[in-house]
């Protein structure tokens, strides 16, 4: 356990200083990603200032809400294990192996070795967001922390077990797509607009309701099952990504392809 | 002229041809068009359970931002990619030698696509619209010849304006930010929103401004409309496609003075 927390911190600290070396474009990318998620909190201010009152149940607080949780949970996912959506590529290019000759842990290598510039401005924005319209709220920060714990470790889940089904099916990057498309949508608009189907999903095969929507409501109301059950429920998912992950890898065959990790 | 004009209508059919062969992301691009329509149809119907919103109707609304994202999806170019891609690998250079304009060129050579994509996410928008809210009553057949011009006046508006970006990287080496500025102008200025929604006061800097021009005018055409308001609004778009040819054109004058390419 202590070796793969130096692994990670030191893939974090490498891929920070990578970040910092082409400062332009880091900042560029950070700024332009938090303006992105700007436009979006624009719409919802028309929105809200055409009707007034609630939205679905959600008030325009509760939208900033969820949407901080989306934008820093998504943030830290692809800050920290950015190479999630890359794991299709990896593999059919043969540049898994590079992984496998390492002595350490697969799947964490695989996932930290990569970082996502813009990820720095999604984790921002929902900090500035949260400052802005919740201040010293300390329950608030609470479920806002607990929200990126959460969505943090379930995007990353739902993208691994996405990714790996190229193991099986071949090039399966589209599926993660859809799955990571899903995960955000269903993740930044009331829950009560979708229909039940959708509601369905996001309480069953990609969870991601109980790490915006459920914090929320927890926010508002605790009770301490939901809580406990939202925590259970995004660890098991993160084992079971990773059992399908390191069942797929059986089935992984070599290429021939010379890689160098610098 | 005719010779110039049947140069570039090769490159067309070629690129055309090449999509045709290329178009598994097309399929991809069709699910993303129809559940981002979900999304926001679901969201307006909430947003509507409280009445009509400035006019528009629930129905007027989700046709309105079918054809937002059908300008947004189909007739979207890549051309700010390719050229910072280009200028910064060199390869632009391969391009400065054929018997070409450049910026006419790339123009040709996005419509094989955009042709493909109108054609494909034309059929499909009819076919949500007609699914998830029923028949637009307020479009009548006579709108049909102006919400065409209206929407090739937008694809060609909006590559010109992408073109012009891409040209500052001869400037600017991350010129990211200056795309992330106009693609989130367009969002906010017409196609999640009409500009009918914005306050009074940024109504009038959005009438003023060419991003508007790009989703909400061939939309609003479409199901609100009026003979005034569509030479209204051709005229206006027309204005702007002019501005933005001659500044992409200037500045792709200034820019490829430059150009350094090395050999390699």
């Amino acid at each position: 356990m202590k070796k793969h927390s130096k692994i990670f911190w030191s893939y974090f600290r490498l891929n920070f200083a990578s970040a910092l070396e082409y400062r332009a474009s880091f900042f560029s990318q950070a700024f332009g990603m938090a303006l992105s998620n700007s436009s979006f909190i624009f719409f919802w201010w028309i929105a809200f200032g055409q009707i007034g009152g609630k939205i679905a149940g959600y008030s325009f607080e509760d939208v900033l809400f969820i949407w901080a949780v989306t934008s820093s949970g998504y943030g830290i996912s692809t800050l920290l294990f950015a190479n999630a959506s890359e794991l299709t590529r990896l593999i059919i290019t043969g540049e898994l192996d590079t992984f496998l000759l390492q002595p350490c842990n697969v799947l964490l290598s695989v996932l930290c070795s990569r970082t996502s510039l813009s990820a720095y401005g999604d984790l921002i924005y929902g900090f500035i967001l949260m400052v802005i319209f919740y201040g010293s709220n300390r329950l608030a920060w609470l479920w806002f922390f607990a929200g990126i714990v959460l969505f943090g470790l379930l995007m990353t889940a739902v993208v691994l077990t996405a990714h790996s089904l190229s193991f099986f099916l071949g090039d399966a990057s589209v599926i993660g797509t859809l799955a990571t498309e899903f995960l955000i949508n269903v993740s930044i608009y009331p829950e009560k607009i979708y229909a039940p189907f959708i509601r369905a999903i996001m309480y069953s095969v990609i969870p991601v309701g109980i790490a915006v929507h459920t914090p929320l409501r927890l926010f508002a109301e605790f009770s301490l099952l939901p809580t406990l059950i939202a925590f259970m429920v995004a660890g098991l998912y993160c084992v079971l990504a990773a059992t399908f992950f390191y069942r797929g890898l059986r089935r992984y065959e070599s290429g021939n392809a010379i890689v160098t990790r610098l | 002229m005719m010779k110039k004009l049947h140069k570039y209508t090769v490159i067309t059919k070629v690129s055309l041809a090449n999509a045709l062969t290329y178009r598994s992301t097309t399929y991809l691009r069709f699910f993303f068009y129809t559940f981002f329509i979900y999304v926001f149809m679901s969201l307006w119907r909430a947003i509507y359970q409280q009445g009509s919103v400035h006019g528009y109707g629930y129905v007027q609304m989700v046709w309105y931002l079918i054809m937002t994202e059908f300008v947004s999806f189909a007739c979207g170019s890549d051309i700010y990619s390719t050229m910072n891609d280009e200028v910064k690998s060199g390869s632009i250079a391969y391009h400065l030698g054929r018997p070409s304009h450049y910026v006419f060129y790339q123009l040709a050579n996005s419509m094989g696509q955009v042709l493909l994509n109108m054609m494909g996410f034309g059929t499909l928008a009819i076919v949500i619209g007609f699914v998830f809210v029923g028949p637009l009553f307020t479009f009548t057949m006579a709108g049909l010849p102006p919400l065409i011009l209206s929407v090739t006046l937008s694809i060609l508006l909006n590559f010109f304006i992408l073109m012009l970006l891409g040209l500052s990287s001869f400037v600017i080496e991350d010129n990211y930010a200056f795309y992330l500025i106009y693609q989130k102008a367009t969002f906010m200025l017409g196609m999640f929103l009409p500009v009918e929604f914005l306050p009074s006061w940024l109504q009038k800097i959005a009438r003023n401004l060419p991003f508007s021009y790009v989703h909400w005018a061939p939309a609003k055409i479409f199901v609100d409309y009026s003979n005034g308001l569509a030479i209204e609004l051709i005229s206006r778009q027309a204005l702007c496609l002019l501005a933005a040819i001659t500044a992409t054109l200037l500045s792709y004058h200034l820019a490829i003075r430059r150009l350094q390419v090395n050999g390699g």
